[in-house]
């Protein structure tokens, strides 16, 4: 791998809780390199969504810190930075994909509204312009009726797809997509989840996908690291994690998901890589 | 029938509802206060012939049911009876000094909204640091402290201290009219002096009205504004680029106004009881003042009919907040 | 259990204060509340009178100490009639349910819908006003608020597992409701039923204010505020000092009821 997107050193995460300051993530180092899906397996309370977190700059004021280790983002290092680093490097160059599209979007707000504030700095009749082009992208056939809806008039997968549709407007650099598919339905799951891998290998973007589902990685994923309490436990290609995990916490994984683990099938033809 | 329109009829049939007991409880009140309506109409003086006249004019040898629909009949009429002091219809009494509640209570619940709100974000956005304390502290002894006495407090340093702030009524020359609103009346005038002097006149009783509700406004303000803030829409509001403010700007205030009208509409109820008492204090000629003289003077006709017009007012208030608040969520209107 | 919040701390000493002071009133107020002094009339405060003396010589501060008894006694029993009503026709509209529920919970939502201080207000003046009838009117307009926050709590109480389980096992309502849902709704009605003081104290010593509580000369906070707005440009404490009180009271019991909030429900608060 040439120089990577992302360089993770060391990193640690802590929370405030009652007894002082719990550590969530422990010392992880990863790397991403440029068009790479990096999947990161875990169940709840691995420290999977704090890192997810960590990379946005999005840990709560007061109550989580990065006492420790380094993210660096190119030639810049994301945990020196200030507010205002952040706020140019937010929905530019690093883009989210939550979990919950039935909760991501604000209710009281039409869809145009969500993509327009998604675009600072951007003259009117552009934003619009390429709103409806991002939504077009993202497979709505009346991309200028979904823009006009409030988020309860659209269903799970659409209101995904705009969630998608709004972290990719700026052609951002890492996405990072935090179990995206978990509450959706299994078919609507193979739509976001070819969206993502187009999108990546179309724009040469870097994804961090995390997720707990095991077939969902295998799926997507180039590689995968997998995390518990805080730390890596195992980490390497897709197929050699999880057909041939070495750590017996993977091992334990795979078996409680009975086929987890399909022959493995892409969606989309993978070049390159 | 569109969602829209079948809660506007629900809500409306239920303030029909909420009135017609509001002129029963009036009304049961009127027939149940230990002083008999004909004594008093007729005076101390009146022979017990005359009184059993008036009793018989009045219609209160009629049965209950009777009496209640001439009531109900009256009441719709705009017939509140007349005031026993002045022998004035008490609806004209009332209306003649509504102008100066209404614009005593518009302006303190545009105060406390004006402060409140902003207090109870800014609490909630920096959430158990110095600010939250502070805001939490000031809401708990504004919610603890009596008004009226508070309106003292303010005459006290305002007028007789500092002598910065006049203490007593609503202008200092003769009322302009002709709307009975002088703000409003100075200003059409062209007055500026006029328009400085009433709200100079305003300045103490409103703060003594708007004080506890300015703390009960900020605590909620503050409770909606961290459900808001830790929503998913707002967290990927920032994941998308936008900085706190712009985000609390664009997606969290309408969320944390929306349910807050309902409030507005209890706010108003709680000023319009507290204008009773702060009107007494400031010598504000308005509604409130003259319903506490009509208490020291028994004076049911004009007691009943200022619990009735309230009530009424309430519920109009009430139905206009709930109306209010389904124009703005648009999950309550009709699909597009 | 965690120990209790300080501002729970500070809001049950004033409260604990204030009971001592209702309790021992005659024992620790330096003069008798009605002994009137031609000679000390409007006397400022002094080392003599600590809150100075009103237009009979009489001192204020004892006055005030006396004035916890019927303040009190009337912010209480406005509580005790609103909470008792609310906790009996609120968790027998929940256990019983059907009709019964149907016409409380309508009627309740009815009052709620009215400006219930303003009726309130007609209400006393017309039972003749008293301070005995300013407690009964207040009390009685409560009344809806406990029910609907008894009646929700019951119906979350019912469909927990032990309640379940009892009636699984063929106990009756009166029984359920004394021995399982009683208990675990003493908690929340403790942190309304303060927070209702609080709002009593205020409620009753504004009503009293305009003359519809307390008569002369009994010696209630919010009639000796009424005596002194009469002279408060001139003798500002005959007015300030008895609204300290209220204020102090009002405040104690809201910062008990605001700490025992947090302390019983960690989630709530700040």
């Amino acid at each position: 791998m040439s120089t990577p997107l992302v360089d993770v050193e060391g990193l640690c995460v802590e929370f405030r809780s009652s007894r002082g300051w719990m550590r969530a993530v422990d010392g992880v180092s990863f790397q991403i390199g440029a068009g790479e899906i990096l999947g990161c397996v875990g169940e709840s309370g691995s420290g999977k969504s704090a890192t997810a977190s960590a990379l946005l700059g999005l840990l709560p004021r007061r109550v989580g810190r990065i006492p420790s280790g380094a993210i660096r983002f190119g030639d810049r290092d994301l945990t020196q930075l200030d507010e205002t680093g952040w706020l140019g490097l937010r929905g530019r160059e690093i883009a989210l994909v939550p979990q919950d599209p039935m909760s991501a979007l604000n209710p009281t707000m039409r869809i145009a509204r969500h993509l327009r504030l998604a675009q600072r700095g951007v003259d009117r009749r552009e934003a619009s312009a390429r709103a409806a082009q991002s939504l077009a992208r993202m497979g709505f056939d009346d991309p200028d009726a979904a823009l006009r809806a409030y988020p309860f008039q659209l269903s799970g997968g659409q209101r995904q797809r705009v969630l998608l549709a709004m972290a990719l407007l700026a052609h951002p650099k890492l996405l990072i997509a935090d179990e995206p598919t978990t509450a959706l339905d299994v078919t609507v799951q193979a739509e976001i989840l070819r969206l993502i891998e187009t999108a990546a290998h179309e724009d040469g973007m870097s994804v961090l996908f995390i997720t707990h589902n095991l077939g969902v990685a295998w799926r997507i994923c180039d590689r995968i690291m997998v995390m518990r309490a805080g730390q890596i436990v195992e980490a390497g290609s897709a197929h050699q994690v999880l057909s041939a995990p070495r750590a017996d916490y993977t091992r334990a994984l795979i078996a409680s998901v009975p086929g987890a683990v399909p022959p493995r099938t892409r969606l989309v033809a993978q070049g390159g890589a | 029938m569109s969602r829209w329109s079948s809660r506007l009829l629900q809500r409306a049939a239920f303030s029909v509802v909420v009135l017609l007991a509001v002129t029963a409880i009036t009304f049961a009140i009127l027939t149940l206060s230990t002083n008999d309506p004909a004594r008093l109409l007729a005076g101390p003086q009146a022979t017990e012939a005359a009184v059993e006249r008036l009793r018989i004019q009045l219609g209160l040898d009629q049965p209950f049911w009777a009496q209640y629909g001439a009531y109900l009949g009256r009441v719709i009429r705009g017939d509140f009876g007349v005031s026993v002091q002045t022998g004035l219809p008490v609806l004209e009494e009332i209306a003649l000094r509504a102008p100066a509640t209404l614009e005593l209570m518009a302006t303190a619940l545009l105060v406390s909204a004006l402060v409140g709100i902003p207090l109870g974000v800014w609490a909630a956005r920096r959430r158990g640091e110095w600010p939250d304390h502070v805001v939490r502290g000031l809401s708990v002894a504004s919610i603890s402290m009596p008004g009226f006495w508070l309106g003292m407090l303010l005459v006290l340093l305002f007028y007789r201290e500092l002598g910065w702030l006049p203490a007593n009524g609503r202008f200092s020359g003769v009322e302009p009219g002709p709307t009975g609103f002088l703000l409003l009346d100075t200003v059409l005038a062209g007055d500026g002096a006029g328009f400085m002097d009433a709200l100079a006149h305003l300045a103490l009783p409103v703060m003594a009205l708007a004080l506890a509700d300015i703390g009960a406004l900020a605590r909620l303000v503050r409770a909606q504004t961290l459900n808001v803030l830790s929503t998913d829409y707002m967290r990927m509001a920032r994941a998308s680029g936008l900085s706190e403010g712009e985000a609390v700007r664009e997606h969290a205030m309408r969320n944390v106004l929306t349910p807050m009208v309902p409030i507005f509409a209890l706010s108003i109820a709680q000023m319009l009881y507290g204008s009773v008492v702060i009107e007494t204090t400031f010598g504000w000629p308005g509604v409130g003042a003259y319903v506490v003289q009509a208490i020291f003077a028994l004076d049911f006709p004009v007691i009943l009919g200022f619990a009735l017009i309230a009530s009424i007012a309430y519920v109009i208030c009430n139905l206009a907040a709930d109306l209010l608040q389904a124009a703005l969520d648009p999950r309550i209107q009709d699909a597009v | 259990m965690r120990p209790p919040p300080i501002i729970m701390q500070v809001g049950g000493g004033i409260v604990a204060v204030l009971a001592l002071v209702a309790l021992l009133a005659p024992w620790i107020a330096p003069y008798p509340p009605e002994a009137v002094n031609a000679g000390m009339a409007f006397a400022p405060p002094s080392a003599e009178h600590w809150a100075g003396a009103d237009g009979l010589g009489r001192d204020i501060l004892s006055r005030i100490i006396h004035g916890a008894r019927p303040s009190l006694l009337a912010a209480l029993g406005i509580v005790a009639i609103g909470l008792g009503g609310g906790a009996i026709l609120g968790s027998l509209a929940a256990l019983t349910g059907g009709l019964f529920e149907q016409v409380i919970m309508r009627l309740s939502e009815i009052a709620m819908a009215l400006p219930g201080l303003v009726i309130a207000l007609a209400l006393t003046a017309a039972l003749g006003p008293s301070l005995v009838n300013l407690t009964l009117a207040l009390g009685a307009l409560s009344i809806p608020f406990y029910v609907r926050i008894v009646r929700g709590e019951t119906l979350t109480l019912r469909e927990r597992g032990f309640v379940k389980a009892a009636r699984a096992m063929g106990a009756g309502p009166i029984w359920i409701a004394f021995r399982h849902i009683a208990p675990n709704l003493a908690p929340v009605l403790a942190v309304y039923a303060t927070m209702g003081l609080s709002g009593a104290v205020l409620a009753a010593s504004a009503l009293s204010f305009v003359g519809l509580g307390a008569q002369p000369p009994m010696a209630e906070w919010g009639a000796l505020i009424f005596d002194g707005s009469q002279v408060l440009l001139s003798e500002w404490w005959v007015a300030v000092f008895p609204g300290l009180a209220v204020a102090v009271a009002a405040l104690g019991f809201n910062l008990l009821g605001d700490g025992l909030r947090d302390w019983l429900d960690p989630r709530s608060g700040s």
